[in-house]
């Protein structure tokens, strides 16, 4: 698994380290010289190009800009981004969109590499629709579900028209436009969630299944009692790489809404964008990234403390 | 009967599986419609006249857009020379973190771990002043520097090496090999297949990537196929002209699904035993 | 393009080494970099890369390096991160409304100067509306290049059909309505041809609250003035809602590019677009399309206008400056804007394009090319041209929303839009009363 706070990585990490230094003579201070031989690459550049950009986040946070200059204006941005109503908006628009997210992420991943996982010759035919989507340009593949959605010559209201349903306005509408940025977020990315259950279910070993299909299981029994407790460390992964995931994706919502109508799909990275980039109000966009970092790295924190301890009473 | 039920259990997720697909394709065939098909047509008339009228006018108006060989190549060097860089830095951190014990070593973590939570778009202003004062604006280090570090790379490589038995490391050491050979002469032989898995995910990542480079990239000598796009995407003023922007995308997407649909069974094999589950 | 831009270079190389023979020194060219934005998709850049082109094959001592930024938002951030970082472009094509926002950031010098010198530039030739996003502290700081304004664009063939005359378009709002109805049509419940498509955004509402007597943008030099909130404005904005009410126009918000679209589909018989969208719609309808001054209110015709201009960027040296000067009267001579014109659709900003070809002849075969150009007499400056102008074009179009979409009444979006653009211009150092 992927998470680097995997408690029971973190158990054998732990209990590794004694015995190798009675095996190996070696001083802690050569391995270490040579980790940090190994890790020197990485760490120039997270620091320079990941570490310094968030520090000056910081300092901007605090800072408006006047012109070529910053002045510094103590919690304004702060109170901004909390009293706003409209930053209040976009907070529950992106709490809204995450959870449906993580929660179609870790279903519908699980249900698709379900389906993916037969036995047969040739499935990789049928995968291919849904691998392909993960390596088409957001932009491009947005800029395409906008003629879909367009409310009088778009395929889906073509298609609802056709066999008598209601038409609807999909991106104009304030009840619709979050789920229809939502729909082509999940179009572009469930094949890469299925990905991950996919390499589960087929680490499972085969008889587990094979036995409970013969004993005339049901299908749901079956993902409830036996699949899903087996996936439970892939859900664990899924569910963080959901969460990021669906907040790092802004092209689609520049290219179908703009966060429209009247901010009803207005999402915390396109928020940050419209505010730095558009509006050059830097001190804004930086507390609102401080803020959305500080959400992200406590509830990582928490979620390695919760994990260390359940491993304790284990 | 009861052979019977077996053989709808087996038939029936790959009818879904099918059915599902066609559905996940749909988008995919209207771009190929639009790509081919005049846009009074494509508004105007149904499914069956679309397959009367192919043209290839927006297909030639988009590729002569931008000089699109060439970004084919530029492209190319980008993307692959930015991951034989990852794959080196990758496999050193993750060997480091899953290997070698040091001082400081939850701080490091904790510093890896930032760099996936940060969306890369927050990055974006910062470090272009960043590659302004090392001089790189314009030039493919300085498209590829953000990413040398990678944190996905890395978590994902230190998961693959912690699950190689021990035993290989050991008797490796005890004949006096150093970490470096260990690395490569017992590790990397046998986490071929992570490396595989973060090879597509940076490729058709950094591929489809589209503001920075656009940002930071002034000729035809740097810029990526997705400046072309960029081309091709703009609509403040007229709203999109579909057909052009659909043979854009196809031009940009088409190499991309080629190499899925090639590399698919090793594609997912690569994720089932790198050690993601 | 490449094998264009090699053989320009060969030139050069050519020249520079026929000078060094003649014993001359030669001269280094000076290598400008020049900022454009495009926001039509296809070949526009192909069309600038190549008068560029020409231009340097023509000046031995300027070299001008065209570098396709992306659209408006992506061009202006990168101009903005470029200035900031001390290395700006030389000279750069950005929108007119944002001369305040490129003041205050020192980022541009005022061209007065070059205006009235030896080699200056007839600026009155250029069309009021046109300049009037232009100066400040009663300096010219820009020229025009790519602009436009929006047009009633009709659908002539659906007009014949219900019985109206093609070549009478509606010159009225009562007259939009009454046209409007009489193009509707339905089957059952649904409509499949609207008589009109507004689409919702704060560009084209300007253009109403204008037609009903006060623009909601400041028309003279105010970097801090917009009326959101008067009784005009919350007219025009009652009309647009009204459109939809009377079941001419769709309900809800009409997203932008929606429109062209629908009409090109006939799912539309009128709409209010830019003039950029011309050639587009031209191409693909399958009818006669007409195009009209859009209907006046009660206080006549009248028009917003938008699009970019050229900029000389300020921490340059001069010979820089000059050279980019120099650059930007070759490109705005009448011959070469009004290809630009041709190519692009924008409106050609100056009287002297139209009076010769290649533009004259193309007005005499494509009339519909011309309704902009009369229009424009009843243009005024462009809204929102002020500190935050960008911010408070979204407000704007966030209240128009809220009102197409039935959340709120006229008067209680303008006034909450008010209040946040107030914010806004605070915000941006404005001292509000």
């Amino acid at each position: 698994m992927l998470n680097p706070l995997d408690p029971e990585k973190r158990k054998s990490e732990g209990s590794g380290h004694g015995s190798r230094s009675l095996i190996f003579p070696l001083s802690l201070s050569g391995s270490g010289a040579v980790a940090y031989i190994f890790l020197l690459p990485s760490l120039i550049f997270l620091t320079v190009f990941t570490l310094w950009p968030i520090i000056s986040a910081i300092v901007t946070s605090f800072h408006a800009r006047r012109g070529r200059n910053q002045v510094f204006v103590g919690l304004q941005n702060y109170e901004r981004v909390f009293s706003d109503p409209l930053s209040q908006q976009v907070i529950q628009n992106t709490a809204a969109y995450v959870t449906a997210g993580l929660l179609l992420s870790v279903i519908g991943g699980l249900l698709l590499a379900i389906l993916m996982n037969q036995g047969l010759r040739n499935i990789g035919f049928f995968r291919f629709p849904f691998l392909a989507t993960i390596g088409l340009p957001m932009v491009s593949v947005a800029s395409i579900w906008l003629f879909l959605y367009s409310p009088r010559v778009g395929l889906f209201n073509e298609i609802l028209g056709s066999v008598g349903l209601p038409r609807s306005n999909w991106l104009s509408d304030p009840d619709l436009a979050l789920s229809g940025l939502f729909v082509v977020y999940m179009w572009k990315q469930m094949g890469y969630f299925a990905l991950f259950y996919l390499a589960a279910l087929q680490s499972l070993p085969g008889d587990v299944l094979e036995a409970a299909t013969l004993d005339g299981v049901t299908f749901w029994q079956k993902l409830r009692h036996i699949i899903w407790p087996l996936v439970s460390p892939t859900t664990y992964f899924v569910s963080t790489i959901a969460v990021l995931n669906s907040l790092q994706q802004v092209d689609h919502v520049f290219v179908l809404t703009q966060g429209g109508p009247n901010n009803a799909s207005n999402l915390a990275l396109f928020y940050v964008y419209e505010q730095g980039f558009k509006w050059f109000n830097t001190g804004v966009a930086a507390a609102m990234t401080v803020v959305l970092l500080a959400v992200l790295l406590t509830m990582a924190i928490l979620q390695f403390v919760y994990l260390e301890r359940r491993v304790h009473y284990e | 009967m009861n052979a019977q039920k077996r053989k709808w259990r087996e038939i029936l997720p790959i009818l879904s599986l099918a059915f599902f697909g066609l559905i996940w394709l749909v988008p995919l065939f209207w771009t190929l419609a639009a790509a081919f098909v005049p846009t009074t047509e494509l508004l105007n008339g149904g499914p069956i006249v679309w397959l009367q009228s192919l043209h290839f006018g927006a297909f030639e108006e988009a590729w002569g857009v931008a000089p699109f060989p060439r970004f084919y190549l530029n492209t190319i060097i980008w993307v692959f020379g930015l991951l034989a860089i990852q794959l080196v830095t990758i496999s050193l951190a993750g060997f480091a973190l899953a290997r070698l014990d040091f001082r400081g070593k939850d701080q490091v973590f904790f510093l890896f771990l930032t760099q996936l939570m940060v969306p890369a778009t927050v990055l974006i202003l910062p470090n272009y002043q960043t590659l302004v004062a090392l001089g790189w604006l314009d030039t493919y280090q300085g498209m590829m520097a953000p990413y040398i570090a990678s944190a996905f790379g890395t978590f994902l490589m230190r998961q693959a090496f912690k699950q190689v038995p021990k035993e290989l490391e050991e008797a490796a050491r005890s004949d006096g090999a150093s970490w470096l050979q260990v690395l490569w002469h017992v590790f990397l032989p046998v986490t071929r297949a992570p490396l595989l898995a973060f090879s597509i995910v940076s490729i058709t990542y950094h591929w489809n990537e589209f503001l920075w480079p656009l940002l930071i990239t002034s000729s035809v000598e740097t810029r990526p196929l997705t400046v072309g796009l960029a081309l091709l995407v703009q609509s403040s003023e007229i709203g999109a002209q579909w057909d052009q922007l659909s043979a854009g995308t196809l031009i940009v997407a088409v190499p991309i699904l080629i190499l899925i649909a090639l590399v698919q069974k090793q594609f997912t094999n690569s994720f089932l035993s790198s050690g993601i589950k | 393009m490449s094998s264009k831009s090699m053989s320009f270079r060969l030139i050069v190389l050519l020249c520079s080494i026929l000078l060094l023979i003649g014993g001359t020194s030669a001269q280094e060219p000076i290598t400008l970099q020049f900022f454009y934005p495009v926001g039509v998709a296809g070949p526009l850049a192909q069309a600038i890369d190549s008068y560029v082109a020409e231009f340097n094959a023509t000046h031995d001592h300027i070299q001008v390096e065209p570098i396709f930024t992306g659209g408006y938002a992506e061009n202006m951030a990168r101009a903005t991160a470029a200035i900031l970082s001390g290395q700006p472009p030389d000279v750069a094509i950005l929108l007119g409304i944002d001369i305040y926002t490129l003041i205050q950031l020192e980022g541009i010098i005022p061209l007065d100067d070059y205006i009235a010198s030896e080699n200056g530039l007839d600026i009155d030739d250029f069309f009021e509306a046109f300049m009037a996003n232009n100066i400040a502290d009663d300096q010219v700081w820009s020229i025009p290049w790519q602009r436009s304004t929006p047009i009633l664009y009709y659908n002539k063939d659906a007009f014949a059909e219900v019985g109206l005359d093609p070549e009478t378009p509606p010159a009225t709002w009562d007259e939009l309505v009454e046209f409007g109805k009489q193009l509707v049509v339905s089957d059952g419940d649904n409509v499949t041809r609207w008589g009109v498509e507004v689409p919702t955004s704060f560009w084209i509402f300007a253009n109403f609250a204008i037609q009903a007597g006060q623009h909601i943008g400041s028309l003279g030099d105010d970097p801090c003035a917009v009326y959101l909130d008067t009784p005009e404005a919350i007219e025009a904005l009652a009309f647009l809602r009204r459109l939809q009410e009377e079941g001419v126009m769709p309900d809800g918000a009409n997203a932008w590019g929606t429109a062209p679209a629908d009409f090109i589909a006939g799912a539309a018989a009128m709409i209010y677009h830019s003039t950029g969208s011309l050639s587009t719609l031209l191409a693909n309808s399958p009818f006669e399309v007409g195009t009209a001054f859009m209907p006046a209110g009660e206080a006549g015709y009248g028009a917003n206008v938008g699009g970019g201009n050229y900029y000389i960027m300020k921490d340059i040296a001069p010979e820089r400056q000059d050279a980019a000067w120099e650059f930007i009267r070759w490109m705005v001579r009448p011959e070469q804007i009004g290809q630009w014109g041709i190519d692009s659709g924008y409106v050609a900003p100056r009287n002297a394009a139209w009076e010769v070809d290649p533009l004259m002849s193309y007005a005499a075969e494509v009339p519909q090319a011309s309704t902009a150009r009369f229009q424009l007499e009843y243009a005024v400056k462009e809204f929102p041209a002020t500190y935050g102008g960008q911010e408070i074009q979204v407000i704007t179009t966030q209240a128009i929303e809220a009102v197409n979409t039935g959340e709120q009444s006229p008067a209680d979006a303008l006034a909450a839009a008010q209040e946040r653009a107030n914010d806004v211009l605070t915000q941006n150092g404005c001292e509000l009363e």
